[in-house]
């Protein structure tokens, strides 16, 4: 036996140990394999034969939801990243299902090409942070933004969607005006131009349809703002606090006169 | 390198405290079952602790179902502290193996609980499968809530779907 030979034995010879298959009814097995991402889960595969010469292969929602587990959101930019990275591999998604169609031709390959499209997107989680990764100081804020409402007992909402003339925009938090006034109120960790002039956008979008039923306040983090963009906060929004002055937060909502309606 | 803000004995203390849920972040059941391009059912608590009930300790409770596309998928939940550590997980596998700091020293087939530990964090986990009877979501919610030691008051009771 030369020796490519006898790699190639030894190789195949532990693929045979590690890879488990599942039976799961007449038409659909599942194909577990060596191939490990996130908290070292593997790579599982249910193949179902459609007819006489179609196979469909599905990771059965497990490669996403493992990473939505591991605290992973698949949305947004990861996502998007994701659906590019693996159409080389001819899978498609059915909402966070991995899914290729395949003949039987072509199934050899077509269970690799689908496992190491999985692995690819399993293995996202190394390079994109995970949810909630939010600073520790941006979560104080919003710790002490909640404690002063409910000390002060309005009745608000976070993550809030806010109608503008333009698009709806999500707010952190939203006291509805329920008659009187209201208040949406956004958190800016990283208060550069950029996202005070999308600020700008958002609160000027916001008045035009809630009139003066609806304050736009912003709660910025001042150790990171630069003249400009704390210029621009300033004058766009009715309510610029600085991180700093949180704890005068309590005494400038007493003086808004807001709702205090059922959300 | 592990950079959890808490250790495997923090998480065990928080495990035995008496807890409770807190409120219902999100339950789209409904909405799963009679809307098609929701592709999951889910369902997200936020939890705390019976002794300090007005502090957010940054634990939320988390239960996922997919839709089935072409076999029957199971459900999924987790546990976060600091809202993206799983310190508990109970999960599906046709094998899972068992990491043990930082070697394999066995496997799972079925059933299978992620422990937090602080050499492994997620990857360390334990059988489960004598332990587990009823795999729908509601009876798996209900299971893990007891399991981890959260109570439900009477007005976020879980209640189950039709599934008709």
């Amino acid at each position: 036996m030369n020796l490519a030979t006898q790699i190639l034995d030894r190789y195949f010879g532990a693929q045979k140990e590690l890879v488990e298959v599942e039976r799961i009814d007449d038409r659909s097995v599942i194909v577990s394999l060596p191939i490990h991402f996130s908290a070292y889960t593997r790579v599982e595969v249910a193949v179902t034969r459609l007819n006489e010469n179609s196979f469909i292969l599905s990771d059965m929602a497990k490669v996403i939801g493992e990473l939505q587990d591991a605290g992973h959101n698949f949305e947004g930019r990861l996502r998007d990243r994701i659906v590019e990275m693996v159409k080389i591999s001819k899978v498609s998604f059915s909402g966070t299902t991995l899914l290729r169609t395949c003949t039987e031709a072509e199934l050899g390959n077509a269970i690799l090409e689908f496992s190491e499209a999985a692995k690819t997107i399993g293995d996202a989680y190394l390079v994109y942070p995970r949810t909630g990764g939010k600073s520790k100081a941006e979560d104080d804020i919003r710790m002490k933004i909640r404690k002063t409402f409910q000390q002060k007992r309005y009745m608000y909402k976070e993550r809030g969607i806010v109608r503008g003339e333009v698009e709806e925009h999500k707010v952190d938090f939203l006291i509805e005006p329920n008659g009187a006034r209201g208040l949406a109120l956004g958190v800016l960790a990283e208060p550069d131009r950029l996202h005070a002039e999308a600020w700008g956008f958002r609160a000027q979008d916001i008045k035009k349809v809630s009139k003066d039923r609806l304050l736009v306040g912003l709660l910025y983090n001042d150790a990171k703002a630069k003249d400009v963009s704390r210029n621009i906060i300033e004058k766009v929004v009715d309510i610029a606090i600085p991180s700093t002055e949180l704890s005068a937060f309590g005494e400038t909502l007493d003086g808004l006169g807001l709702s205090r309606g059922h959300a | 390198m592990p950079d959890a803000p808490f250790t495997e004995a923090d998480v065990k203390k928080l495990l035995k405290k008496r807890k409770f849920v807190y409120r219902l972040l999100e339950d789209n059941r409904e909405e799963a079952r009679t809307n098609n391009a929701i592709t999951e059912a889910r369902i997200k608590y936020e939890i705390r602790t019976i002794a300090e009930p007005n502090v957010d300790i940054r634990l939320r409770f988390s239960a996922r179902l997919p839709k089935e596309a072409t076999v029957k998928p199971f459900p999924g939940i987790a546990l976060f502290w600091y809202r993206s550590k799983r310190i508990r997980g109970i999960s599906w596998a046709v094998r899972h193996e068992i990491i043990r700091n930082d070697a394999k020293v066995g496997k799972v087939h079925g059933w299978y609980e992620h422990q937090w530990t602080d050499t492994d964090e997620d990857r360390f986990i334990v059988d489960m499968n004598k332990h587990i009877h009823e795999t729908d979501l509601f009876s798996m919610v209900n299971f893990c809530l007891k399991r981890w030691g959260i109570e439900q008051v009477e007005q976020l009771r879980l209640k189950g779907v039709s599934t008709k």
